[in-house]
């Protein structure tokens, strides 16, 4: 099977002042088309950063990231953006909704984005929906609905337009166990019905379990 | 403790184009609150100082008029009160002419005096001399202007003709082009012996006019008491009067009163957004601080305490600066276009002005942060502490009803009221209006939205209705949309009334229908035929005028009454007859009649028919209303009646001037009428110079006012771009978000420049309505004034300010919507 990400030789760091934190050290990996991987490591092991670099999201300072064949860093602006509308999806460790905007707006904003008519994805809006338990609420604004809820109402977001890779930074670290297993059977059902390759980063070895594969990081190294 | 104080300190001063705006917007804002505050006295100094440039310090002026025996008399009956007084002085003035070359002659203004004298109640600055004590005999005194000009030197002859009789004079000094001896429009002005002057004209021992001070100003009304019955057919008149004085400050007073409030208005504005800036960014620090133990009282008093800081730092800035613009104010008020020297300028302003103006500025501050720090003191400690605390806060209620009720109340009250009344309630109702409409954005903008959800999609796309939803429910955009709208009314509000007051000005002349005036002081029916065989003079038309009639029952007092033949006064000035012109014309002919200006019919509550009953020299008289004119010559505060009344009821023996119409050039024929009664005293003016002069006076205070509007449109459009900074700044994490959801740079700076164009032209609406809004208070307020400007409103002007509020809107997002676009999206969704 093909790689559809593939990292080689990354490095990123950041400044903080004049001090040099090294964050990712050669990292080298690799997911295969329609895989399901947890990302684990400590607080601080640089699991989000990894994740960003992976989604277009920011540069690593050296190495190379392929997804889907193309090299990300050479990207423009404009093909990058295109990228992560039509083939990602992001889920947020802090949900990171859009506070003015109802839930259905918020769902909608990758279809908006990708100017496409809104009104030919009423259906799918629906059923994302309905996937996410939210039917009843497309009218409220974020602030009205609780962690759990925003964190369903970003997962719609990131499955509206069928992106074949999903990325979830610990898309159940604020929600409770019930329902956290309620999202990883979904996970586990959008991995296996419609194909998607999920990469996610979490805390918990209970729901690695639902992963096929887990990637550890240590000391910004991949250790496997 | 210490550690918070560094914290606040190094805030100030990290963010140095914040503090910039917050200071400068205070510190115009007490500039402008001083300088109303001190300027009546100021302006006042001003006219003062003009008036006693010409007579010192005297206090009564006695001199002839129309109804006096002769101009010319005698000093004696006021030297009997001589121990009570400073100074009598007496003195005569005849016009001359100097011919200056075979076919060039010019008037010249004797002014009779002895040079002690004048040297006491108004010093000439003599720049040269020769012989000039004792200052008797045929010597002159001219101004340098006048000896540039003709090239004269002092020990020169100077021939003039006085009374058809030749004198020689000779030039005994010349003195500065000051005081007595400015420069005039027409001919030059001279001080001559005041015995040898009345000897040549023939009046020996008598003087044209007498200026009197006291040693003790109690006694100035006893004196005048005196004095009036012993010259019982002469003027004995107070030199000032108050009433003259406060109408001519309150003019200028007023519009820095209108552009005071807008100034505050918008530094309100600003502060609080700044505030809100300020505190968002504090936020975690502060939840530090109050989860390490600091109460909620500390937190909130180290805010204020900043604003504190800040108002008195602006305060003392803008006192500096206020005592700047009153200090140009005065001068180019009081400077003298024929004088190298500077003028000599004394500010007097009183030093409580200073402290209520800091005082001023403090609250201004303190009171603008406050809202914002009260929404943090109600703010749970949680949430602080959680850095949760939300921007955007609730669902804002509804106060749409409450706003037009306020707004209609504010519009229908004040014509029910009496003018100047209305003209005060008109202050608070442009602040409350203000409010109102301020309340009614969030309504409006609702509606515009659903206009835009319309369009919109067609013109931009999908990003279009991004940028509508943005618009939607988004404070900041609400705050951006505030704050352009009253910039734009003010905008407006300056405009229309500089437009409106020019247009005002240049329709009086429009009006005139005659070309010449001609005021003599005795002009009777043979002066009047031998004007009009002046080659040139068509025809002319002889009138009445009597100033500050009062009206019996009433306070008001009639500004001007014209007494007009009604047969011919429609070819000489356009009235503006309300109605059927012949109708009225037939009435006003028949009976006692008059017809007021609007001005008045609206001042006094007059209708058709209604008896108005004016105090005259024979007693109280009623005259019928026959229609009303809408003049607004001499600001409309005027009456017509016809002639032949106010020659019997005010005892005219006199027309008071002439109106004359001509066929060839108003000036040359103007020129030959003064060339045939040089020796008369007439006096004549063709409507081009008065035009000239009028507007002359106009422009100083439009210049200053309209420097005033400048700043105050400036810190606007300057709040209105930080605010556009801000309220992309505030928006960052959001916009992070819609990158992240692959939002391309293009695209965003799309959304961004879409919602500031849709936001601009709800602001652009807006603002026209509250200009027109503040143009209504401003015209109650102008009519309680006596000016009765008719505002035009110009519907290009108001588009103008709809496009502009578009194109400000758009200018001030471009820079922070191309920062933003490059921002970094992990850093933003990361940390807060
Ligand atoms: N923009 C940044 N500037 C400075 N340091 C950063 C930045 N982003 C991340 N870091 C540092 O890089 C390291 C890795 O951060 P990262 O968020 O990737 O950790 P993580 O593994 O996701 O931790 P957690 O499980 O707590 O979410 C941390 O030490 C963090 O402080
Ligand atoms: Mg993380």
């Amino acid at each position: 099977m093909e790689d559809i990400i593939s990292a080689s030789e990354v490095y990123k760091s950041f400044y903080l002042g004049d001090v040099k934190i090294e964050v990712l050290k050669d990292i080298n990996l690799s997911i295969t088309r329609g895989e399901f991987v947890s990302l684990m490591g400590p607080s601080g092991s640089g699991k989000s950063t990894l994740l960003y670099l992976l989604g277009g999201l920011d540069k690593p300072d050296s190495g190379t990231i392929k997804v889907k064949g193309r090299e990300l860093s050479a990207m423009s602006d404009k093909e990058a953006s295109r990228f992560r509308r039509q083939e990602m999806g992001f889920i947020f460790q802090f949900y990171n909704l859009v506070p003015n905007l109802n839930i259905e707006d918020n769902i909608m904003l990758p279809v908006l984005l990708d100017g496409q008519p809104i009104k030919k994805y009423r259906q799918k809006l629906d059923d994302v929906l309905a996937v996410v338990g939210l039917s009843a609420r497309k009218r409220h604004t974020p602030r009205e609905l609780s962690g759990g809820e925003q964190q369903r109402v970003a997962i719609a977001r990131a499955l509206m337009n069928d992106p074949e890779i999903i990325l979830a930074d610990e898309p159940v670290g604020n929600l409770d166990s019930k329902t956290g297993t309620d999202v990883m059977e979904l996970f586990k059902h959008i991995n296996e019905e419609a194909k998607k390759t999920i990469l996610q980063v979490t805390h918990s070895e209970e729901l690695a379990q639902y992963s096929h594969r887990i990637i550890r990081l240590r000391d910004g190294k991949v250790w496997e | 403790m210490a550690i918070i104080i560094k914290f606040i300190g190094k805030s100030i001063w990290g963010k140095k184009l914040r503090t910039f705006l917050i200071l400068f917007s205070i510190c115009l804002s007490t500039a402008l609150l001083f300088s109303s505050l001190g300027i009546s006295q100021n302006i006042a100094q001003v006219y003062l100082k003009q008036i006693r440039s010409q007579i010192g310090e005297a206090e009564i002026v006695i001199y002839a008029n129309k109804e006096s025996p002769s101009r010319y008399f005698r000093t004696n009956q006021a030297e009997i009160y001589r121990d009570q007084l400073d100074y009598i002085i007496g003195t005569i003035s005849k016009a001359g002419v100097y011919q200056v070359a075979a076919n060039e002659q010019t008037m010249v203004n004797l002014l009779g005096y002895k040079l002690e004298e004048l040297q006491r109640m108004n010093p000439l600055v003599i720049q040269q001399q020769y012989s000039l004590n004792p200052f008797q005999g045929n010597k002159i005194i001219i101004n340098r202007v006048t000896a540039d000009k003709y090239q004269l030197q002092v020990g020169d002859n100077l021939d003039l003709k006085i009374n058809d009789q030749l004198h020689r004079f000779t030039i005994a000094a010349i003195a500065a082009p000051e005081g007595l001896l400015t420069p005039g429009t027409t001919g030059f002005s001279a001080v001559v012996p005041r015995e040898a002057l009345a000897t040549m004209i023939g009046e020996k021992g008598r003087v044209s006019e007498i200026y009197i001070k006291t040693s003790n100003p109690a006694d100035i009304e006893p004196v005048l008491t005196s004095l009036s019955q012993q010259y019982s057919r002469y003027e004995v008149e107070k030199t000032i009067t108050e009433s003259e004085l406060r109408e001519y400050t309150d003019v200028i007073r007023m519009p820095f009163m209108m552009m005071l409030i807008l100034v505050c208005l918008i530094s309100i504005f600003v502060i609080y957004t700044a505030f809100k800036v300020i505190i968002m960014e504090r936020m975690p620090v502060m939840g530090t601080f109050r989860s390490v133990g600091a109460t909620r009282a500390i937190t909130n008093r180290i805010l204020l305490a900043e604003s504190t800081i800040y108002g008195v730092i602006g305060g003392i800035l803008g006192c500096a600066l206020g005592i700047g613009i009153l200090y140009l104010m005065t001068y180019s008020l009081s400077s003298n276009p024929w004088n190298e020297a500077p003028p000599d300028v004394q500010l007097t302003y009183n030093p409580v002005y200073l402290g209520i103006s800091l005082a001023g500025a403090i609250i201004l501050s303190v009171f603008s942060s406050l809202i914002p720090v009260m929404k943090v003191y109600r703010t749970p400690l949680r949430d602080i502490i959680l850095n949760t605390y939300d921007n955007q806060g609730g669902r804002q209620k509804n106060k749409t009803i409450p706003a037009l009720i306020i707004l209609a109340l504010i519009l229908a009250i004040p014509p029910l009221l009496p003018g100047q009344t209305a003209g005060i309630l008109s202050i608070g109702g442009l602040i409350i209006g203000t409010l109102a409409i301020v309340w009614l954005i969030p309504p409006v903008t609702e509606i515009f939205v659903r206009i835009y959800e319309k369009i919109i999609p067609y013109l931009f796309g999908n990003e279009g209705i991004l940028a509508i939803k943005n618009i939607r429910n988004n404070r900041e955009m609400l705050n951006n949309i505030t704050l352009l709208t009253i910039g734009l009314a003010s905008l407006l509000l300056i405009n229309t009334i500089s437009f409106s007051v020019g247009r005002l000005v240049s329709d009086v002349y429009k009006d005139l229908k005659f070309d010449i005036w001609v005021y003599h002081p005795q002009v009777d029916r043979s002066l009047e035929s031998q004007i009009r065989s002046v080659p040139g003079v068509v025809s002319s038309l002889g009138l009445y005028e009597i100033n500050q009639v009062e009206i019996a029952g009433s306070t008001e007092k009639i500004g001007t009454v014209y007494g007009i033949d009604g047969n011919r006064m429609l070819d000489y000035l356009d009235f503006r007859l309300q109605g059927d012109a012949e109708q009225i014309l037939q009435q006003y002919s028949s009976v006692r009649s008059i017809i007021p200006t609007t001005f008045l019919k609206e001042k006094l509550n007059l209708n058709i028919g209604d008896m108005l009953t004016l105090k005259t020299e024979t007693g109280e008289k009623d005259y019928r209303v026959v229609g009303f004119a809408g003049t607004i010559i001499n600001n409309g505060n005027t009456v017509l009646i016809p002639a032949k009344y106010v020659k019997s009821d005010w005892q005219q023996r006199y027309f008071t001037y002439l109106w004359v119409k001509s066929d060839a050039d108003p000036a040359d024929v103007s020129q030959s009428i003064k060339d045939k009664y040089l020796r008369d005293n007439v006096f004549t003016i063709t409507k081009t110079e008065l035009q000239e002069t009028n507007n002359q006076s106009n422009n100083q205070l439009f210049v200053l006012l309209q420097g005033f509007s400048l700043i105050t449109m400036l810190i606007g459009i300057f709040g209105v771009f930080n605010n556009f900074v801000v309220s992309v700044l505030t928006r960052k994490r959001s916009l992070a978000v819609f990158r992240s959801i692959g939002m391309s740079q293009r695209q965003m700076v799309k959304v961004l420049l879409v919602e500031a164009m849709a936001g601009g032209l709800i602001a652009g609406v807006t603002g026209s309505l509250v200009g027109g809004f503040f143009l209504v208070q401003a015209g109650y307020s102008m009519f309680a004034m006596n000016l009765p400007i008719e505002i035009i409103y110009s519907p290009p002007l108001f588009m103008e300010a709809v496009v502009a509020g578009a194109i400000i809107a758009v200018l001030a997002s471009l820079g922070p919507s191309r920062q933003t676009a490059r921002l970094e999206i992990v850093k933003e969704l990361k940390y807060e």
